[in-house]
């Protein structure tokens, strides 16, 4: 895990844990295990986040689930 | 913006318009989810937006908000939502934007009737609201719907960055 160190400006930047726990509270409150249909989508930064998870995501649930990654305007990673 | 993109956040938008039921914050628990916080470490707090952001005493791991299917065809179709609000991957960018307190932006108040705009500044290591209808996108079954924010940004599980060119730094992960 990511801890924040000075090589790290003292941040972490780990969101999968976010998004992981967000998928588990999702499976044991709301019934999300039994998906057959999983769209990933997100905006701007968030769109960017689909690019980078969206095969995390995949591996969360059966292969019989349908998962798509719906990125929208994404913000993207550039030198300026 | 890309016209595409204008056209389907106008069909959203319209969408979240016809929405009944409210979406509701689900708060998770910090013991059980210890990793879920922000970027500086510390946990998630509230701040409701009409009171100017006032952080209150409850501290989670973070949150997101959820919205049910409305028919029972949607009850197994989701969409996942991560919304935006920036990135910042350089340190004299980085630091001054963190140096705020995380939060998450809660309101009892807040609906599907709400627009997307009421979410659109938040932490870049908090979760938020953002509302979309299954049907807005593919048809008309109603959805399954969640929203939360955009820490996915920053998606790294490894401890250190990798220098690109003596500047940019990028955190990746190991799967």
């Amino acid at each position: 895990m990511a801890l924040p160190s000075a090589s790290t400006w003292g941040y972490r930047f780990a969101g999968r844990h976010i998004l992981d726990a967000v998928l588990k509270d999702l499976k044991q409150q709301h019934g999300m295990a039994n998906a057959t249909d999983v769209i990933l989508a997100g905006d701007s930064a968030g769109g960017m986040g689909v690019w980078l998870n969206l095969r995390f995501v995949k591996e969360q649930f059966p292969s019989t689930t349908m998962v798509a990654g719906a990125p929208v305007a994404v913000r993207i990673l550039t030198r300026s | 913006m890309h016209s595409f993109s204008w056209a389907l956040l106008v069909a959203v938008a319209a969408a979240c318009t016809r929405c009944s039921n409210a979406a509701k914050l689900n708060l998770l628990d910090l013991q059980t989810y210890p990793n879920a916080v922000c970027m500086d470490g510390s946990p998630g707090k509230l701040a409701h937006r009409p009171k100017n952001y006032l952080v209150d005493s409850r501290l989670c791991a973070g949150g997101y908000y959820f919205q049910g299917a409305l028919t029972q065809p949607g009850s197994t179709k989701w969409i996942v939502h991560l919304q935006g609000g920036g990135t910042l991957h350089f340190r004299h960018a980085v630091c001054p934007k963190l140096k705020t307190v995380c939060f998450l932006q809660a309101s009892a108040l807040r609906s599907l009737s709400a627009t997307p705009d009421l979410v659109a500044h938040c932490h870049p290591a908090s979760i938020s609201q953002m509302n979309w209808g299954w049907d807005s996108i593919i048809g008309p079954i109603q959805p399954s719907i969640l929203a939360f924010g955009t820490g996915t940004m920053y998606s790294c599980n490894v401890s250190l960055p990798v220098t690109q060119a003596g500047l940019l730094r990028l955190w990746f992960c190991k799967s």
